[in-house]
């Protein structure tokens, strides 16, 4: 069930109702976090079985390895052997690959020795990359000493199957999790105040503004040969927008209703258009992926201790994998590819301007330069993402390839991806007093949007202007959540 | 609770203001107005006389309804008032809400044809069978001199509504004249409201059966098979293995354009429909205009016995589309190929219009 589904809406209510007089009946703490977790479970495993029984079996076997490895390799008595944390590991990626990946690459053998193509009807446990994810960070966290395993495997599941967050992340750390259960059940008044607003925003970013131009990206990317270059060119500058409406409106969306129970998540979007650079911008995009691959694939590669060769390429080889997590397809390697070798590029330019300059970020620039630096970041994230979004790379090259020749055809300049523009930009210049675009996220949730008083007369009325706004001129039509996919 | 009071009187207030102010951008955005029966019987309801309409979800427009809540500019409202030439039915996309009033087929008529007078009782909701329906009202109320046209959108009939209207049994859209429901449409927010949360629930319903289902019949502009683009060169569907006429489709249907000549004859007006079918465009770039080529022989064939003239307006699509890459549907916040008409559309069916009956004029030596 989408959570911006009119169902999933409607259900929202009576499943927060019975969420707050639990937490009403329930006294004591222990008893109360034990309720309000295990309620919680029952309706993402609810969830998950309604979409697909079988998904519920990857989710609980996730969920196992997730609990019993970490507990087994603390275990003194069978020597803390990082076996267990290996093998859970290898379990988590296991599922992942059969899952994901096996098609993919069985394919590739099967071209490599002349056969035909096979593929084995396999379903995409709905959540898998997310929550293998979440798993494989909190087994290495354990193992890194960084906490303790958590013995309560109620909570271990909660963290693998919190519903909020299974289709598209974000994301979440078990630690960050963990601690954030603290509050379930605390201060539910404020909590709904802060996130049923934040829910709502999400709503917006994702109903009226990624599904309205996804009508017309699909459009034109399924037919560019039909449309005017300059028609081309509109849909490839809206197509990074509907992109980040889609997911960051969806995290939005998780974040929001986590907030409602009392849980904070991490946030997964900290306005990546003001980026002026590629690495700035992967600082600010997907924030819980590009953590997570830092974190447990960049830095164990060595990060940037083994040399300059060695530091480009497990740049490249962290992309290239951040690329294929994204999907089994070429066209999602090779874009990952590309923001590997877009890191690279800009990290030869820092350390090229910390030599000059004395400095990483060299000369401060002026804000013509600074305007300058975010459009040249927009526009290589733009153009970069056609291979991601072509069904395959000769057609994401023919793509590219209608942009750079001038061609005749229909000329569509569709008005919602300028709505869209003007809705960022107003966005970002209101957020940028509340928040500066600091790099640094603020711990709690609340602080990172831009949300009313509803204890006032004047922010109730703008929040229910808002909510009109986000039925009025959403688009109802066939739009899944494109991070739902991965 | 005396806090809980003060709170809930807040959020009364503040839901009172956010209706005014959702209201106002409604009168913006988004405002279809208040229709009402038509006991004149022309067509199901008409909007009230003078009816403000504002349009910013398929193309853009603001426009009034003229005195008997038809969409008609001052100008050929007031040519009507001396004698209607030609009468125009049809549905929304000829009471076209979605374009200016000067940019409809009505008033380009009005221009082209300049010694007739043209008036249009085009009305959401009124496709071929409501039009069969109300014609004998409305050929009596207008009495056009010249010519009826009528717009269609489908040439592959459904035989159960057409023998509703042949046995009188047809339904009429109804209006909420009365009542709560009556006074709550006249709010913009809540019918505006009222009418997106509707849709969003019927289609999720409606997304959640085809999903279900093994064979997905809505035509997907985006999942257009390769294989169709083979065959589709020429711009028209043929899939004459998959559309047999059923058994007694063609004699039903021949009685149900009569009702069309028996009425036109008694007012003497000659009658025209012009089919306009809907497009899309392929992975090649080619356009494809979907139409069943047996149901529309059929439809042509009944036409021409009943004495219709028949405008199909394919390959006018289509070769305004080769020349300039124009599709007479959709618009600049839209998709392309999908919805109403828009400007271009009218205007080529307009000049279509125009160019039949120039000739019909000249053929039996009328000019």
């Amino acid at each position: 069930m989408a959570l911006n589904s009119f169902r999933f809406i409607l259900l929202l209510f009576p499943i927060l109702a019975g969420f707050y007089l639990l937490s009403l009946f329930c006294k004591k703490e222990k008893t109360k976090r034990n309720v309000l977790a295990g309620y919680l479970l029952a309706i993402g495993y609810l969830m998950v079985a309604e979409t697909d029984i079988r998904f519920l079996l990857c989710l609980l076997a996730v969920t196992l390895i997730t609990y019993f490895c970490p507990l087994l390799f603390e275990r003194k008595q069978l020597g803390r052997t990082k076996a267990w944390v290996a093998f859970g590991i290898v379990a988590d990626l296991v599922l992942l690959g059969v899952f994901k990946y096996f098609n993919f690459f069985y394919n590739q053998v099967e071209a490599l020795f002349g056969g035909t193509k096979t593929n084995l009807n396999i379903l995409l446990p709905i959540g898998i990359s997310f929550y293998t994810f979440s798993s494989i960070s909190y087994l290495v966290d354990v193992y890194r000493g960084k906490y303790e395993a958590n013995k309560s495997l109620l909570e271990v599941a909660l963290f693998i199957g919190f519903f909020p967050k299974i289709i598209s992340g974000p994301i979440i750390r078990g630690r960050d999790f963990f601690e954030s259960l603290n509050g379930l059940g605390k201060k539910n008044l404020y909590n709904f105040s802060c996130g049923i607003q934040i829910f709502v925003w999400g709503l917006f970013k994702k109903m009226v503004l990624a599904d309205r131009l996804s009508v017309f990206v699909d459009n034109v990317f399924y037919a560019p040969k039909a449309f005017h270059s300059i028609t081309v060119i509109w849909a490839t500058l809206s197509y990074p927008l509907q992109l980040y409406f889609d997911f960051a409106g969806y995290s939005d969306m998780a974040i929001g209703i986590s907030k409602l129970f009392g849980i904070d998540l991490a946030w997964n979007f900290n306005f990546p258009f003001v980026a002026r650079t590629v690495s700035e911008f992967w600082k600010r995009w997907h924030i819980s992926l590009s953590s997570w691959l830092q974190e447990y694939l960049y830095f164990p590669l060595g990060g940037n201790r083994k040399g300059k060769i060695r530091t480009y390429v497990n740049l490249l080889l962290t992309m290239l994998l951040g690329g294929l997590w994204h999907g089994a397809a070429w066209c999602y390697i090779l874009w990952g590819g590309l923001q590997g070798l877009a890191l690279g590029f800009d990290k030869m330019r820092m350390e090229r301007r910390k030599k000059k300059y004395g400095r990483k970020d060299g000369k401060k620039s002026g804000p013509a330069v600074a305007f300058l630096s975010m459009v040249a970041s927009y526009l290589f994230f733009a153009f970069s993402i056609i291979i991601f979004r072509s069904e395959n790379i000769m057609d994401g090259f023919a793509f590219i390839g209608q942009l750079f020749t001038p061609h005749d055809g229909m000329i569509h300049l569709y008005t919602w991806s300028l709505f869209s523009m003007v809705c960022l930009i107003i966005g970002t210049l209101v957020m940028r007093r509340k928040t500066g675009f600091a790099m640094k996220m603020p711990k709690k949730v609340e602080e990172r949007y831009f949300l009313f008083d509803l204890t006032s007369i004047l922010g109730l009325t703008l929040f229910f202007v808002l909510c009109g706004l986000t039925v009025g001129l959403a688009y109802f039509g066939n739009t899944a959540f494109i991070y739902g996919a991965f | 609770m005396k806090k809980l009071c003060i709170q809930g009187i807040k959020v009364i207030v503040a839901g009172i203001l956010a209706v005014a102010v959702l209201s106002l951008i409604a009168l913006v955005y988004e405002y279809t107005g208040v229709h009402v029966d038509n006991p004149q019987k022309d067509t199901d309801y008409v909007w009230l006389p003078g009816q403000y309409k504002a349009n910013m979800t398929e193309g853009f427009s603001f426009l009034f309804m003229d005195a008997n809540g038809y969409n008609n500019t001052k100008e050929n409202e007031e040519k009507a008032q001396n004698g209607i030439d030609i009468l125009l039915m049809g549905s929304s996309h000829v009471e076209a809400v979605q374009v200016a009033s000067d940019e409809n087929m009505g008033y380009l008529l009005n221009q082209s044809l300049p010694e007739k007078n043209t008036y249009s009782i085009g009305m959401s909701g009124h496709d071929i069978y409501r039009v069969m329906d109300n014609l004998p009202y409305a050929l009596e109320r207008f009495s056009p001199g010249e010519y009826l046209v009528m717009e269609c959108y489908d040439v592959k009939l459904d035989m159960g509504s057409m023998l509703q209207i042949l046995d009188g049994s047809g339904q009429r859209i109804p209006s909420y004249n009365e009542g709560l429901v009556a006074k709550m449409q006249r709010i913009p927010a809540v019918k505006w409201l009222y009418k997106e949360l509707s849709t969003w629930n019927r289609l999720e319903k409606k997304q959640k059966r085809l999903a279900g289902e093994a064979a997905k019949k809505e035509v997907d502009n985006t999942k257009v098979a390769a294989g169709d683009a083979e065959i589709a060169i020429d711009g028209k569907e043929n899939n004459a293995g998959d559309s047999k006429l059923p058994e007694g489709y063609y004699e039903t249907l021949l009685k149900f354009l009569s009702i069309c000549r028996i009425n036109c004859d008694l007012q003497g007006c000659k009658p025209i429909i012009f089919y306009h079918p809907t497009g899309m465009f392929l992975q090649n770039g080619y356009a494809y205009f979907q139409t069943e080529e047996e149901y529309l022989e059929a439809f042509k064939r009944a036409c021409e016995e009943n004495g219709i003239l028949f405008l199909d307006m394919t390959d006018v699509f289509l070769e305004e589309y080769e020349k300039n890459h124009i599709f007479p549907h959709g618009f600049s916040n839209t998709a392309i190929a999908t919805g109403h008409l828009n400007a271009d559309g009218h205007r080529m069916i307009a000049e279509a219009l125009t160019k039949l009956i120039e000739e019909e004029e000249q053929n039996h030596g009328l000019k």
